[in-house]
């Protein structure tokens, strides 16, 4: 059938969400094809290269090295040849971890990564916005104090200092957790907390301003005026209306626990992703550090995505314009 | 007919800080069974924190504090502090200024009548919606289902405005309180939400307190007038005998001052010189003495009693003799 006619016989949602998805796909493109040029050329900018380490390859060796990885090809071909490859889903060969391709390095630090990440996003909103919530509906009462201390100590203190905190409390002294590695599921824990503790704070400190912003809206006093219960009033009318500085945070928080679980990772001893970026970028990995970068550039597009939806959703006055 | 709310030597005072301002001084009022009582005055003149107090809607730097606040027989001081549900909503409906600013944008239509409805009738959700339905079209809304789908922003201001006075009497509430309802809307769209009130009347026997700025508009529809002016009410009578007859020299000067629509002649208009006074600097003497035409220097050093007779009082010491 033409495809015209079948976007005229659809619901106005569903025309919508449809354009949503494809202008979103095709910006998406541009921003991966932006900062696979942008890192490409940097990477190749910074002095020194993949083989020139401490001890010098012999010349004659190395000439074969660099002719194996087209390393001797002008740079535009270069980059040509890489995107070429990518666009078939292959990330290259590692240059300094031999036999593994970068596909196979992510394949195994990625789930670590994952792992920890998700959980860190998941303690930072299942905590924080509830807490901001409650912090504003009892304004200046026992709960907005502690959660005041909460936000500004998750905000003051960054990772590098209370992951090592944690360890040394919760392993050394309490013996709760494993101070490191990652081999059950309990170990996630403080790793987690490390990570999700900035975010946390934000999350906290927007919900509960979003919270008191939209609590002395008319809107929420006419709700009162129905005699709805305190409960209904919170999350049913004030909610929606507080929550999207909450939700154009995740953005951010998602970069945030990204880069933070480079620190993080090392700290707890987990081989995860976070490794092979400092690892990579030392040795001049090119394929490796590209790999990476383009998987967080896919990664928070992704997450960009999924908020901008969940605009749409909650919000009906967007979905019209 | 018997009075549906007792108001009786009521104050507010907002405490600000160390010090406190009394918005509402010593108020007595009657609200009559099946009556639109218009409630008229300027901002700041204390109407709404009046009938705010009566469905405990005031913030809570407000202080209340009354001789007696009855409903149907219900002490309301006593029953909001334990159950304002029992009230708000269920026996005493409120709708505000600005229906586009009342209603919730993130909501249906649908939603927002049939929650207030199951929460106050313990029924079902179809028997909600159905409810819902019943509401709309009672507020002559066009295409009831319809409008249950909608969202707020897709609809018109004037429907709005009725689908937040469907609201506010989906539980059958007795009394309507309508804080400035038609401020926001345009002059026909005004008349239609005074005739829709009207026909909620005569159709349910609901009682009507309207509040507004606006003496023409009470005039198409109170039948009974409270002037307030800085908090206290000068003058209280049925319509007719405040707009033909005002005894307050407030009263009149609202009175010039509002243009006739249609009849005689075009006159001159006449603003009443000054700002009426902020709360907090009233004390001695008629607050309205500093602006009135009428005034002595007696009016400066004592607050004026309030004289009652022939179902109709005001508070002044040179009231306006009876015209010939």
């Amino acid at each position: 059938m033409d495809p015209a006619r079948i976007i005229g016989k659809m619901t106005p949602a569903a025309r919508f969400w449809i354009r949503f998805a494809a202008r979103r796909a095709a910006r998406a493109l541009i921003v991966i094809f932006i900062v696979a040029a942008a890192s490409f050329f940097l990477l190749r900018a910074a002095p020194g290269g993949p083989f020139s380490g401490d001890r010098a390859l012999p010349p004659s060796i190395l000439r074969i090295v660099e002719e194996r990885y087209r390393l001797n090809d002008p740079i535009y071909l270069q980059f040509f040849h890489y995107l070429q490859n990518l666009l078939r889903g292959d990330l290259g060969p590692s240059f300094r971890n031999a036999d593994f391709t970068v596909q196979d390095l992510i394949a195994i630090g990625l789930p670590k990564t994952a792992a920890i990440g998700a959980c860190a996003l998941l303690f930072a909103i299942g905590i924080g916005l509830p807490l901001g919530v409650a912090a504003a509906a009892r304004r200046s009462g026992a709960i907005d104090r502690i959660a005041g201390g909460i936000a500004v100590a998750g905000l003051a203190v960054p990772n590098f200092v209370l992951g090592p905190f944690l360890v040394m409390f919760f392993s050394l002294i309490l013996h709760w957790f494993e101070p490191g590695g990652l081999e059950a599921p309990a170990d996630l824990v403080l790793p987690a907390v490390a990570l999700g503790m900035g975010p946390l704070a934000v999350i906290l400190r927007l919900a509960r301003a979003g919270m008191l912003d939209v609590l002395s809206l008319d809107y929420i006093q006419f709700a009162r005026a129905k005699g709805l219960r305190e409960r209904t009033i919170l999350f049913r009318h004030a909610l929606p209306g507080a929550i999207s500085p909450v939700l154009t945070y995740l953005g951010p928080a998602c970069a945030a626990i990204l880069a933070g679980s480079l620190v993080v990772e090392s700290i707890f001893s987990i081989p995860g992703i976070g490794g092979y970026v400092v690892r990579g970028a030392a040795n001049r990995d090119y394929p490796l550090v590209m790999g990476v970068v383009l998987l967080g550039t896919a990664f928070l597009v992704i997450m960009n995505t999924i908020v901008d939806a969940l605009y749409a959703a909650i919000d009906p006055r967007i979905r019209r314009s | 007919m018997s009075a549906i709310l007792t108001i009786e030597h009521l104050n507010i005072e907002y405490e600000t800080g160390a010090s406190s301002v009394k918005v509402v001084r010593d108020v007595s009022l009657q609200i009559e069974e099946g009556s639109i009582t218009g409630v008229v005055g300027e901002s700041g003149s204390g109407k709404s924190s009046l009938f705010r107090a009566a469905i405990g809607l005031l913030p809570p730097s407000a202080r209340v504090e009354a001789k007696q606040l009855q409903f149907n027989g219900v002490d309301l001081i006593q029953q909001l502090r334990r159950n304002p549900r029992a009230i708000r909503g269920r026996r005493i409906g409120m709708v505000f200024q600005d229906a586009t600013a009342s209603l919730n944008p993130y909501l249906r239509i649908g939603t927002q009548l049939a929650e207030s409805a199951a929460e106050h009738l313990n029924i079902s959700k179809t028997a909600a919606r159905e409810r819902a339905l019943d509401a709309l079209a009672e507020v002559a809304v066009p295409d009831p289902p319809g409008v249950l789908r909608r969202f707020p922003h897709e609809l018109s201001g004037g429907q709005r405005q009725r689908v937040a006075i469907a609201i506010a009497l989906i539980a059958n509430p007795e009394l309507l309180v309508a804080d400035e309802p038609t401020t926001a809307l345009d002059p026909i769209l005004q008349l239609q939400i005074i005739q829709l009130l009207k026909s909620l009347r005569a159709r349910r026997g609901l009682s009507i307190v309207l509040i507004s700025h606006d003496l023409g508009l009470v005039a198409a529809c109170a039948d009974r007038v409270a002037v307030l002016y800085a908090g206290r009410v000068v003058e209280e009578a049925d319509a007719r005998a405040i707009f033909t007859n005002p005894r307050h020299p407030y009263t009149r000067a609202l009175l010039t001052s509002i243009a006739p629509l249609r009849g005689e002649r075009p006159r001159r208009l006449c603003a009443i010189d000054g700002h009426p006074p902020s709360p907090a600097s009233v004390d001695a003497g008629c607050a309205f003495a500093p602006r009135c035409s009428n005034a002595t220097d007696e009016c400066s050093l004592q607050i004026p009693v309030v004289e009652s007779s022939g179902g109709r009082r005001h508070a002044c010491l040179h009231p306006i003799g009876d015209r010939p």
